[in-house]
């Protein structure tokens, strides 16, 4: 009876795993369509799609702004991460509320965040104001192309910082304290000891944040859809909006699919690259 | 001719007996499923919908979603060939391209039928700009108001003149009546009201497609330029149509707020509800807003114009309607055509209009005593005049008909967003468009 009945446990996990391999084989499907969905007509083309859009300039301006906006994204989150983490591990009266508050932007839908952030970045938002103070000129966020893809890496940021910052404290936290004693009694000061005992010790945190938050910056679509809809002209529209467009605005379903795929796939690989050359050859997803 | 009265009055019998006896329960049972889209028009009809069900037999389930959503979940159940549901809203853009695919079932048959349709039902009642929006003979490029018609209109929007009145009163600036005229009073706006705070002129002007549509699109055709020329070449960059796009932007530019390229419809009508801005062409139905004291700081300041006049003198307005289409693979299209009837019945329209859905779409309802009350004192009567005139002579849907509308919209508003940006000159940015938009319709095969 026990042995009967343990392929039950693993069920569900084979359900869940049927209901995502379903629709992706679809999606790898109609990516070799001409699938378009005002179209009923669906024939199969072979790689016409993924060659169009290997081809054309709009994929790639799409990528070159989604990598942007991901490096912008990352490189901003990991240092503040950081910071915020070390001033949150230390113990003072007080930490739990301040923990507690760091934490909320994580709690509210990022649509949400977004709408509220395009009314503080308006010309006369509350942003602009509080600059004012400082002497700053009134600074375009949003309405200017040359800023505004810069202004939604820096909505992002504010919605997933407590992400990072979780990871990394939980990493500072678990850290051996050893390591930190030898230090000190060995007569380094503290920014020898961060350089030299704390990142490398928590590098495995930062790679997680680093995959985590590069994959999911990748995939944007909220924060730039609530906020300038891939404008002014086309500065933020990332390889997620592009798609969007395509697919279910401008009815080009198979060559969306392309799109998507190919998006997978360099993030499929960025994400083994990272893991093998970070963790060592005997690491594997 | 004793004959022929005996044989007309047995027809005028027969024809009260239909009347009397049209049948509201014949489909009773059957379950239909409606799609709305969050919208005045939908929060006025709701309520009513167990009356519907009381007067008909026939039971409605249905599902609300916000705009963006809509059109995804629309588009892709039509395309799933589900038919989930029989009855949905819909506009004359989107219609092009179900009645390309061959989603939507055409109406006329409907209408015209008196066993399926209730004599009271006067479709003639309808302004003809906007059924007529709503018919097309499935040419690419042409047959707009011809052949079948796809939907039933419940509200139209027209693109009006609403500008602040006191303020235009106190510094002497007249009501500008051609677009040039409108650059110059915005110009003066600035250097007179100073001390107002305020900007000139808000049009649309974030990446979407709605921004090309309302304003922009009437102050375009009013110009005289066209999307198409006949054989579907790409014309928005011809000599008015790049004259135009340069006052426009130019305008916006100088005298408007410095976010316009995040402008979307709400935020212009919130905002000029706001009292920060002197003029805007856009939408007349926001006049519901900005006459509400509890929503707007404006009310009872503003008044209403006709927009301003093309160089030939003409004024050609871009509209928007709401209508309510039938899938064509729905199993009930019978009960499906009762609740699209009902629901664009006098009666109902009446009370959708009411609750604030408008214009109205049936010249009685426009002219009902009660709407008219309702309206009348907006703008100091300016609304009423203006709209009146909107409707019977100057508002139509103005596009070529195709169905890669949404893509070349979203190209449109991009080079005016160069312009604005000062990237490239009015005529630069078009010419560049004007290739894509081409290259856009090969890719669909529609050239």
């Amino acid at each position: 009876m026990y042995r009967k009945g343990k392929w039950i446990f693993v069920l569900p996990a084979f359900m869940i795993l049927a209901m995502i391999l379903y629709p992706f084989g679809v999606g790898v499907y109609y990516s070799f369509t001409n699938y378009r969905l005002i179209f009923p007509v669906i024939r199969f083309i072979g790689f016409r799609n993924y060659i169009d859009a290997i081809l054309s300039q709009d994929f790639w301006y799409s990528l070159k702004i989604t990598v942007f906006f991901t490096a912008m994204s990352l490189a901003i989150e990991l240092m503040a991460g950081i910071g915020i983490a070390h001033l949150l591990s230390r113990k003072f009266k007080g930490i739990g509320i301040i923990r507690l508050l760091v934490f909320t932007p994580m709690m509210i839908p990022p649509v949400i965040s977004s709408m509220i952030w395009k009314t503080m970045m308006a010309p006369d938002g509350v942003l602009n104001y509080l600059l004012s103070f400082l002497g700053a000129p009134k600074i375009q966020w949003l309405s200017s192309s040359d800023i505004a893809l810069f202004s939604v890496a820096l909505i992002n940021v504010w919605i997933y910082l407590p992400f990072t910052t979780l990871i990394l404290l939980s990493g500072l936290e678990s850290l051996p304290q050893e390591p930190f004693e030898a230090a000190k009694v060995d007569g380094a000061n503290s920014m020898q000891i961060f350089s030299y005992i704390t990142l490398p010790l928590l590098k495995p945190f930062i790679i997680l944040v680093i995959l985590f938050r590069t994959i999911d910056s990748m995939k944007t679509f909220d924060i730039i859809f609530s906020t300038t809809k891939g404008g002014p002209i086309d500065s933020t529209r990332v390889l997620q909006l592009a798609i969007y467009e395509e697919g279910l605005k401008w009815n080009n379903m198979g060559y969306a699919l392309s799109e998507i795929m190919l998006l997978w796939l360099m993030i499929y690989l960025f994400s083994q690259v990272a893991f093998k050359s970070f963790f060592g050859k005997g690491a594997s997803s | 001719m004793r004959k022929g009265l005996f044989i007309f009055m047995i027809v005028l019998l027969l024809a009260t007996m239909t009347f009397a006896t049209f049948n509201w329960r014949k489909f009773a049972g059957q379950t239909i499923t409606v799609l709305f889209v969050k919208h005045p028009f939908t929060e006025a009809i709701l309520p009513y919908i167990s009356e519907f069900t009381q007067k008909t037999g026939i039971s409605v389930s249905f599902l609300v979603l916000p705009e963006t959503e809509y059109w995804d979940k629309l588009n892709i159940d039509l395309s799933s060939g589900q038919g989930s549901y029989d009855v949905f809203m819909t506009g004359p853009s989107i219609e092009w391209q179900h009645a390309y695919a061959g989603w939507i079932e055409p109406l006329d048959s409907y209408v015209k039928s008196s066993e399926l349709t209730s004599p009271d039902y006067d479709f003639e009642d309808f302004y003809p700009a906007f059924t007529a929006a709503n018919r097309w003979n499935k040419k690419i490029g042409g047959g707009l108001g011809e052949g079948h018609l796809w939907a039933i209109p419940v509200m139209v929007e027209t693109s009006i003149l609403a500008y602040r009145k006191d303020i235009f009163d106190k510094y002497g600036v007249k009501v500008p009546e051609t677009y040039e005229e409108w650059r110059k009073v915005a110009a003066e706006l600035a250097e007179k009201a100073k001390s107002e705070n305020i900007y000139p002129v808000i049009q649309r002007g974030a990446r979407d497609i709605t921004s090309i549509q309302a304003g922009y699109y009437t102050a375009f055709s009013t110009y005289g330029a066209k999307d198409f020329d006949e054989n579907m070449n790409c014309t928005i960059n011809s000599p008015q149509g790049v004259k135009i796009t340069e006052i426009w932007v130019d305008t916006i530019k100088k005298y408007g707020p410095p976010d316009w390229t995040n402008v979307t419809w709400f935020d212009l009508m919130e905002r000029f509800a706001s009292g920060r801005y002197g003029m805007v062409v856009d939408c007349d139905f926001f006049a519901g807003t900005y006459e509400n004291p509890k929503k707007s700081k404006v009310a009872g300041k503003v008044a209403y114009a006709l927009p301003p006049k093309g160089p030939d003198g003409a004024i050609r307005s871009n509209i928007w309607t709401w209508a309510l289409s039938m899938n064509a693979r729905s199993k009930h299209k019978e009960a499906a055509w009762y609740f699209i009837q009902w629901v664009t019945s006098k009666e109902m329209l009446l009370r959708s209009a009411l609750y604030g859905n408008l214009d109205p779409v049936r010249k009685s309802v426009w002219e009902n005593p009660k709407v008219v009350e309702m309206t009348e004192k907006w703008g100091g009567g300016t609304w009423r005049k203006v709209v009146t005139q909107m409707l019977e002579k100057y508002a139509a849907w103005r596009p070529t008909p195709q169905t890669e509308l949404i893509a070349m919209w979203t190209r449109w508003i991009e080079a005016l967003h160069e312009i604005y940006e000062g990237k490239a000159t009015a005529k630069e940015a078009l010419d560049k468009a004007a290739k894509d938009i081409d290259k856009i319709m090969e890719r669909a095969g529609l050239k």
